[in-house]
């Protein structure tokens, strides 16, 4: 059998710069579920403004790609504890005041997905009501 | 059907992949087929559409690779129901006339002469690849998206054999009650992968299987590695390039190849034929792997065959989900996508004509590879199954089976 010449695309169908299907938009919006959920710190700071072509889009997707595989790349956001450096008068309060209150440290989240508690809110599927009836 | 084990093809089967493409009706890429091969259910020519101006649009021969179809086509539940029944905001009892396409665009851009480009198709010496395969291998004449509306919704029939209630793209939940094909075959430590093209391109998978199980998926490169390492896993689900990007890995540019309109047709074509060249090349792979090609919905993009009814799903999306007057129960398909089975164990020119959809590949898969298994969804437990096409008693010979170059 005959082998079958298969035409390529022209260099100019590539558009990087084309604005986002509906479907994009929602596979970043389900990303972005997942950024938030998990608090992964990506490599790049992207603002949803500008994830609006597909080359710009495809950018954020390939850094949560990689952040899903390997969550050492995006480790968890926390809190930089503020400390304030010790008082260089010396201290007179009375003693009972003086004892520490423990520190309340940021809460670790871990990013690796199977170890996250929280489930996303489910919509309940329930069957549907039958039409109320109009009174006449 | 469940395949006769002593057949020699089923009995050498090892492999299936699936090639899950975007986003294209069956008469728009096979329609054409008809007229040389009548058993094929496409077009006569003298289908038509009403426009919005009264008068009767036809379906003409004129579908191009790009820049027709832009804006990409509504296909959301309530479009479909236009495209559908007529009326964007009720479905059954109203018959299904798939007369609505032509209106449902001109929703877009208020451009009569541009609306009336829903209705083009391909004329088969276009699609060299589609129309080869689906000429020499097995063709679906009713292979329907599983719900009538976007893609992930569709896709999760796919990969679990149920959206869990969605009809949209807004799939966060997954349900306990049914496992992914994938987590059943692992189960059965049977070997898995989804491979989508690259981290860029990335998966529709998102919030489950990527988050959760990332070591199910590999990239497109490690697919083709695995063909040539002879380690293709028992079950590959491939899912094609879905934006055009600067390579990740600085290689150069990577073209959208899933055929979603306005990409170009053609990177899918030749998308389609690298995935098929790589097994058919392969006599170590190829006596043992069966491809199925399939489209996920048909994008908005006319057909003439109206969807049927089916098992209802055990769910119902609510209005406010639908966004139409009715609630839905899953209880009838989506439109007609293309859906063809190849396997040098295939009978050459086979079409048929049974009904299937997207639970019909998990369906198959935990038929083949586990066998009887109970918690499925309502919908793939009634489905049909496809294995059973690798009939033949004698493989094909090589000169028998096509092969593609790319240009």
């Amino acid at each position: 059998m005959a082998i079958i010449l298969v035409p390529g695309p022209p260099a100019e169908a590539f558009r990087k710069n084309r604005p986002i299907s509906d479907l994009i938009k929602s596979q970043i919006r389900h990303f972005q579920h997942l950024e938030h959920k998990l608090r992964l710190d990506l490599p790049t700071k992207f603002s949803p403004h500008d994830l609006t072509t597909e080359g710009a889009a495809s950018k954020y997707i390939a850094e949560m790609t990689a952040a899903l595989h390997n969550p050492a790349t995006a480790a968890p956001q926390t809190a930089t504890p503020i400390r304030v450096p010790p008082s260089q008068r010396p201290d007179n309060t009375p003693a009972l005041r003086a004892i520490p209150k423990p520190l309340r440290q940021p809460q670790r989240v871990d990013i690796a997905a199977s170890a996250s508690t929280k489930k996303p809110s489910a919509k309940k599927q329930v069957p549907a009501k039958p039409a109320k009836k109009k009174r006449s | 059907m469940t395949p006769d084990r002593s057949k020699p093809g089923i009995q050498q089967l090892k492999h299936v992949v699936v090639l899950m493409m975007e986003n294209r009706s069956f008469d728009h890429m096979l329609g054409a087929l008809k007229a040389q091969y009548p058993s094929i259910d496409g077009l006569t020519g003298n289908e038509t559409n009403p426009d919005t101006t009264g008068a009767h649009a036809s379906v003409l021969p004129q579908a191009e690779y790009q820049s027709q179809l832009d804006p990409d086509p509504n296909h959301h539940f309530a479009a479909v129901n236009l495209q559908i029944f007529g009326d964007p905001a009720k479905g059954p009892p109203l018959p299904p006339t798939m007369q609505g396409f032509v209106r449902s665009y001109y929703n877009q851009q208020q451009n009569v002469a541009h609306s009336q480009k829903i209705l083009y198709y391909f004329t088969p010496d276009k699609l060299p690849v589609l129309t080869t395969l689906a000429t020499e291998y097995a063709v679906f004449n009713r292979w329907f998206a599983s719900i009538p509306g976007p893609t992930i919704c569709n896709r999760a029939f796919a990969h679990y054999g149920t959206s869990f209630g969605q009809v949209s793209m807004e799939l966060f939940y997954v349900g306990k009650q049914y496992k992914s094909i994938y987590d059943r075959l692992l189960a059965a430590k049977h070997t898995v992968k989804l491979f989508y093209y690259d981290q860029a391109s990335s998966t529709m998978e998102v919030v489950n299987l990527l988050q959760n199980e990332p070591s199910l998926f590999g990239t497109f490169p490690d697919f083709l590695r695995a063909c040539d390492d002879n380690a293709l896993p028992d079950y590959c689900f491939i899912e094609p390039n879905y934006t055009d990007h600067d390579a990740p890995d600085g290689s150069g540019e990577a073209i959208a190849c899933d055929q979603h309109p306005d990409h170009d047709v053609r990177a899918g074509e030749q998308f389609i034929a690298t995935v098929y060249n790589k097994i058919r090349n392969n006599p170590k792979l190829w006596p043992n792997t069966a491809i199925l090609i399939v489209y996920d919905e048909h994008g908005g993009i006319y057909d003439h065959v109206p969807p049927p009814a089916c098992t209802p799903d055990g769910f119902v999306a609510q209005p406010t989900d639908t966004g139409t007057l009715d609630a839905f129960h899953f209880d009838r398909l989506g439109v007609r996508v293309p859906a063809i089975l190849v396997s040098p164990w295939v009978q050459k020119g086979s079409v048929i004509n049974d009904v299937f959809e997207h639970a019909s590949i998990p369906a198959t898969i935990t038929d083949f590879l586990i066998g009887p298994y109970d918690a499925r969804s309502p919908r793939e437990k009634v489905a049909n199954t496809f294995l059973d096409l690798l009939s033949l008693d004698a493989m094909r010979g090589d000169d028998d089976c096509p092969s593609f170059q790319l240009e």
